[in-house]
């Protein structure tokens, strides 16, 4: 980025242009004209490549080209955390569900990989580690989650790098597990820890606990997943028993899955990492494979801006998701509080859309329309046994609300209608992936 | 980009415009709103890359609302959409079908998406 503000040398060329006698020659990307006087700058800068993130560059582009968008991200590479679980239990490739930014340079989305390590609120500008300044009209945040590591004793980012993994952000942890489960001898038991509430994909765990079971079940046959949990129930709970009970013989005393709840003693407050062994309120567990999914936060940077307050998540404006403690920052997908949408991939999306809608209207000085959102969080139970959890989100009061009526969980076991639903995961999983990142 | 308009700004109005001639006008619809939350499961621009949800690009405006309706009240049967073509109103369901009848479809036929019996999803 130059010294010189691009709203300087807007200035300017709209001298050159006034003073030129010639008829259509302005090149003004923004209308000055009429009852708004906005600005005529219209620089956004984008923290984070993920759902949210890209989503939002997209959309910023398509709404109004002229928009200056940057997005910067980390990774030249990422990779989706949904359809993750079938990489895990063998049966999707890796390569998948990695997706990249090409298309999104292509379409005059400037690109750069940088990691954020401040955004200042004041002079309007985000610094990377490499002392690369953007300067911005609109910043949007999108940082993911971060992990509480210490919540659970002995438990770190180095642990879960080397032997442990939490396999909650995909890519090279998502390989760590999938070896792990592939390498452990059949008779093995594979513990999950899963988080407290809120957390990135209320349903991912018990999905992660089915698909392994899945593959026990066919290639490991007198191997158990074992799941303790804080919670006393979790999203799509009947669903999971309901399909537990019929493919892993749920309840029986042959039973690949047991799910050890809060009152039954489910949470976990230390694990030894040479044993894989950790220790819960109902006794200690020892893994041949142990995944610990920690308790979570907004990602770094929304603490390091002081996004965050007192909390651990992200206050917005539910119809702008700008934060509501620095002006002219956005934050969308799983560090925003958007309750009751849940942190999904498709609530990621939907946020962005709207946030981009958002800051597109206000900075064209035109009225912006009451937003909508939905979310589909598919979840697969078994091979063909595909189930959902779906909303609509209308806003009303200054909040977003679920609309009265619509959504609600997929309905009691019919065999072609689940086969139809995890064909419909698969084309979500396709069609948002296209939407994002094509 | 369909919701990007370019105003050509007539001669009478640059008179009193003081150095723009050519203005740019975003504009951002209630239906461009609603129609961004379908892309998630039916594809950027309604062409959906399957392997079941279809494409809804280019499909006839009475046909597009018509489903909602019958999703709505079962009258179709269906997994998904009954939970959400319960989510919007008379006015939104017409923005919706307005929208996505005016889309084109892609130039070579999408894949095949198994849906000609009347179940769809």
């Amino acid at each position: 980025m130059t010294n010189i503000s691009r709203r300087d040398l807007l200035k300017s060329s709209a001298v050159t242009a006034a003073g030129a006698t010639a008829g259509l020659t302005g090149i003004a990307s923004a209308s000055n004209h009429g009852k708004h006087n906005h600005s005529k700058s219209k620089r956004v800068v984008i923290v984070g490549g993920g759902i949210g993130g890209a989503t939002a560059a997209q959309y910023l582009k398509k709404m109004d080209s002229d928009i200056d968008v940057t997005l910067i991200e980390a990774n030249k590479n990422y990779h989706t955390c949904f359809m993750s679980n079938e990489v895990i239990g063998g049966v999707r490739p890796m390569d998948s569900i990695e997706f990249n930014y090409d298309k999104l340079a292509e379409k005059g989305i400037k690109v750069v990989f940088g990691s954020v390590i401040n955004i200042d609120p004041d002079k309007q500008r985000v610094i990377t580690k490499d002392n690369k300044v953007f300067s911005y009209d609109r910043a949007i945040v999108s940082p993911g989650i971060d992990f509480k590591y210490d919540e659970i004793e002995g438990y770190s980012k180095e642990v879960s790098e080397t032997s442990i993994p939490h396999a909650w952000k995909a890519g090279p942890q998502t390989a760590m597990l999938l070896k792990q489960l592939q390498e452990m001898k059949d008779g093995g038991t594979f513990v999950i820890v899963t988080p407290p509430n809120p957390f990135r994909c209320p349903p991912g765990p018990y999905e992660r606990a089915s698909l392994v079971a899945a593959y026990f079940k066919k290639h490991k046959p007198n191997s158990k997943v074992v799941i303790l949990d804080p919670k006393e129930k979790f999203s799509k709970f009947g669903l999971f028993m309901d399909g537990w009970k019929r493919h892993y013989g749920y309840g029986t005393d042959k039973s690949i899955i047991t799910w050890i709840g809060k009152e039954a003693g489910g949470t976990v407050s230390k694990v030894d990492v040479a044993t894989k062994t950790v220790t819960a309120e109902a006794g200690e567990f020892k893994a041949d494979v142990l995944n610990i999914i920690p308790p979570q936060k907004a990602g770094p940077i929304a603490f390091e801006t002081d996004l965050v307050g007192d909390l651990d998540w992200c206050s917005v404006d539910h119809k702008t998701f700008e934060s509501t403690i620095h002006k002219n920052i956005h934050v969308i997908g799983d560090a925003s509080i958007a309750s009751p949408m849940p942190k999904s991939g498709y609530s990621a999306n939907s946020q962005a859309k709207v946030c981009a809608a958002a800051i597109a209207s206000s900075l064209n000085g035109v009225p912006m329309p009451d937003p909508s959102w939905v979310n589909t969080c598919y979840s697969i139970i078994a091979p063909k046994d595909g189930v959902s959890v779906a909303m609509v989100y209308a806003y009303k009061d200054g909040k977003i609300i679920k609309v009265k009526g619509s959504g609600g969980l997929t309905g009691p076991y019919n065999a072609e209608d689940r086969k139809r639903e995890e064909l419909y995961a698969h084309s979500w999983f396709n069609n948002i992936t296209a939407d994002i990142f094509g | 980009m369909k919701q990007t308009k370019l105003i050509l700004i007539g001669s009478a109005l640059l008179a009193s415009s003081t150095f723009i001639n050519l203005a740019h006008a975003t504009v951002i619809d209630r239906a461009t709103i609603l129609a961004n939350t379908c892309a998630g499961c039916h594809g950027p621009n309604g062409i959906s890359n399957g392997p079941l949800t279809p494409s809804i690009a280019g499909l006839p405006k009475n046909y597009i609302s018509e489903s909602m309706y019958d999703f709505a009240t079962g009258k179709r049967p269906s997994t998904v959409m009954q939970r959400i073509a319960k989510g919007y109103t008379d006015a939104d369901i017409k923005a919706l079908s307005d929208y996505f009848s005016k889309l084109p479809k892609k130039a070579t036929e999408p894949k095949k998406t198994n849906n000609h019996h009347g179940h769809n999803h």
